[in-house]
């Protein structure tokens, strides 16, 4: 083996990853060749020297964020991946869906069309021609109900519209849009009864305590849907998509469209809908917004329209209020009389408590997925919006430090430190003190304080013996 | 008894694409740590490390869906390391290691990092002798040129054999070698030139 060939074979040498034969070689030319000797022996003690250093140990903290992110990825993911429903996420299925979604947006824009026309001709009560229209935006309110989980994080939402406007078929007497109306309350009635649920419950579980007893024409379609158990799915879509007729005779039809989708389980609606809310924009209906206080409750933290990067873009709040004005003014009388008694209905005693659970869940896991695309101080805005809602929520203490955190990283030296101290003074004894306080220490560095970084630091190694080495070595690093 | 083979990583997240945390949890012990010091070393920041070695294991979670069993989990993590600490880099326009060459303004004299670490004579106290060697090391790692540096601590840190790293940096597994031997020199240099004799 001549030089030459010996430098190619070095790193490996050095590494022991050489065949015997070359390894032989190797070391046969190292005798002769003291040059080669020297660097062989000088690099394997530099890699000792490199070996010999103690490896450094990421913070516990920063490994339970990650466990968090963890469990809460695969809460989001298990509904679908449990039923076997990956093959909703193929290319080819939401392009088939969208236009299912479509055809059947289409046909309900028609037929809200013929339901004005037939409007004229029998007797209605004054003010019904601009009120009409408004009826199919309400039966299509199961596809907004579908969104609402995916914001808030309850998956048990979604099936509850669908199901409740399935319990209690309305009479064939009942007009159409006090139909859909009733189902819509009942819906947003046993859609707020998930939240009661704690967020870490499993989301099928909350899907099937909200599926109840089974509905009375089930037994009866139990066939059928053995027969085409695809087309539950589908109907599934439907509902959420058309939601259902505006006249009688339509309406059966859409009725037994509903029970055929109710055939299946509450969890394959909720994967439905979900797939409908990747599939379609938002409708989100200011009309009907307007009419159910809980729901504007539900969505304080606005609902996305969706955005190139998925995460919830804010709706003109000023667009929004004068669309409500309308839709309220444009209101038949008796729809709002009927409404206002629907809304002192007793499901809705126990709307605002489960609202603001909702609501509550939401902003924290905005925050936590906006700072994982490095989106600071959209994550800070979430966390304030949350801190100002609900600064008695359990919750709270850990927000105010994770905002303090969000500001640090985003570089707001002066409110990170501020956040510090407010999430120090609320909870001194929390998990994350230290490791905000190092943050805070950090922010006056940064901003030339060293005074004061000093203090912080000097607290560290008071009150947290397990950082106080961390917290004197930066203090020696000062200036 | 039969001792029993470990589980392979890509049999973990194979479990962790199904819904088990346990076993996400199982690759992050495994493999915390290594990550950790890679962008530790990578970056010769602490506190940036802390927040990169996070946002690794957050890309892993967020795209274990995309994760096929036909390439190695190592791969694919320190791919994302790799590019995240690159990246990083990039965006930081003004470097903030001390270089071993930065003059170090002391009273009426100026010398450099690497001077006073050669000039300063053995401490008695050992610890304090190893605290020195170490932070030259570090800092010899870090002034490292990048690509040498990413293909020395992904092999050391990482402890990942060459044709892997070879995937990560796109790059020939000759090209890696050379590499590393550079590095090795470059390292070597450094600590001679620091009093450390390798």
């Amino acid at each position: 083996m001549d030089c030459k060939q010996a430098e190619e074979y070095l790193v490996d040498y050095l590494y022991g990853e050489l065949a015997e034969p070359e390894r032989e070689a190797f070391e046969h030319h190292l005798r002769a060749c003291p040059a080669h000797a020297r660097e062989v022996a000088q690099l394997l003690r530099t890699l000792e020297l490199f070996r010999a250093q103690p490896q450094d140990e990421p913070s516990p903290q920063s490994s339970s964020r990650i466990l968090q992110a963890a469990r809460e990825q695969v809460q989001l993911a298990v509904p679908a991946r449990g039923l076997g429903l990956r093959w909703l996420w193929s290319p080819a299925a939401i392009a088939a869906i969208s236009c299912l979604v479509l055809v059947a947006v289409g046909l309900y824009g028609y037929r809200s069309f013929q339901q004005d026309q037939e409007s004229v001709l029998f007797e209605v009560p004054a003010g019904a021609e601009r009120a009409a229209p408004a009826a199919p935006r309400e039966q299509a309110r199961p596809l907004t109900a579908a969104h609402e989980p995916e914001q808030s994080g309850f998956p048990g939402l979604a099936a509850a519209p669908a199901r409740a406007g399935l319990e209690e078929p309305a009479p064939a007497s009942r007009p159409p849009v006090r139909r859909a109306a009733k189902a819509k309350t009942e819906a947003a009635g046993k859609g707020r009864a998930a939240p009661a649920k704690s967020p870490t419950d499993k989301p099928l579980a909350g899907v099937k305590e909200l599926a109840g007893p089974p509905l009375d024409r089930e037994s009866a379609l139990a066939e059928s849907a053995k027969r085409a158990p695809g087309a539950a799915r589908i109907g599934a879509t439907r509902i959420g998509a058309a939601g259902g007729a505006a006249d009688d005779r339509d309406a059966k039809k859409d009725l037994a469209v509903r029970e055929e989708g109710a055939r299946d389980e509450g969890d394959m609606r909720a994967a439905a809908g979900e797939l409908e809310s990747r599939v379609a924009e938002p409708d989100l209906r200011p009309e009907d917004e307007a009419l159910d206080r809980s729901a504007e409750r539900r969505f304080a933290v606005p609902p996305p329209a969706a955005t190139a990067d998925g995460i919830a873009a804010e709706p003109p709040p000023a667009r929004e209020k004068a669309e409500q004005k309308a839709a309220v003014a444009s209101e038949p009388s008796r729809a709002r009389k009927k409404r206002s008694a629907l809304k002192a209905a007793p499901t809705f005693d126990a709307a605002p408590e489960t609202a603001v659970r909702v609501d509550a869940a939401d902003s924290p896991e905005r925050a936590r997925a906006l700072l994982a695309r490095k989106q600071y101080l959209q994550a800070a805005s979430e966390l304030r919006r949350f801190l100002a809602r609900h600064p008695h929520d359990p919750r709270a203490a850990t927000v105010r430090y994770e905002l303090a955190r969000v500001l640090f990283l985003a570089g707001r030296c002066r409110e990170a430190i501020a956040a510090a101290r407010q999430a120090l003074r609320a909870a001194p004894g929390h998990a994350l003190a230290a490791e905000t306080l190092l943050d805070q220490a950090s922010c006056h560095v940064k901003l030339g304080e060293f005074e004061p970084a000093i203090q912080v630091y000097r607290r560290v190694e008071r009150d947290f013996p397990g950082r106080a080495a961390e917290a004197r070595r930066a203090i020696e690093r000062l200036p | 008894m039969k001792r029993q083979e470990p589980t392979s990583d890509e049999s973990l997240m194979e479990r962790y694409q199904r819904g088990d945390v346990q076993a996400f949890e199982a690759l992050l012990v495994r493999h915390r740590r290594g990550v950790f010091n890679f962008v530790l070393r990578f970056c010769a920041d602490r506190h940036t490390a802390e927040e990169l070695h996070q946002d690794v294991f957050m890309r892993v979670v967020q795209s274990a869906e995309g994760f096929k069993q036909r390439s190695r989990f190592t791969t694919w993590l320190y791919t994302i390391a790799r590019n995240l600490c690159i990246d990083h880099l990039r965006k930081q326009k003004h470097r903030r290691t001390a270089s071993l060459d930065q003059p170090i303004r002391d009273g009426e004299t100026e010398q450099t990092l690497m001077d006073r670490m050669a000039s300063s004579e053995a401490s008695p106290d050992r610890e304090a002798d190893v605290a020195r060697i170490r932070s030259c090391i570090s800092a010899a790692v870090a002034e490292l040129a990048e690509e040498q540096r990413e293909v020395f601590l992904m092999r050391e840190e990482a402890g990942l054999p060459f044709d892997e790293i070879a995937r990560i940096v796109d790059a020939p597994v000759n090209t890696v070698k050379s590499r590393m031997r550079y590095a090795l020199q470059n390292l070597r240099a450094r600590l001679e030139a620091a009093g450390i004799e390798p």
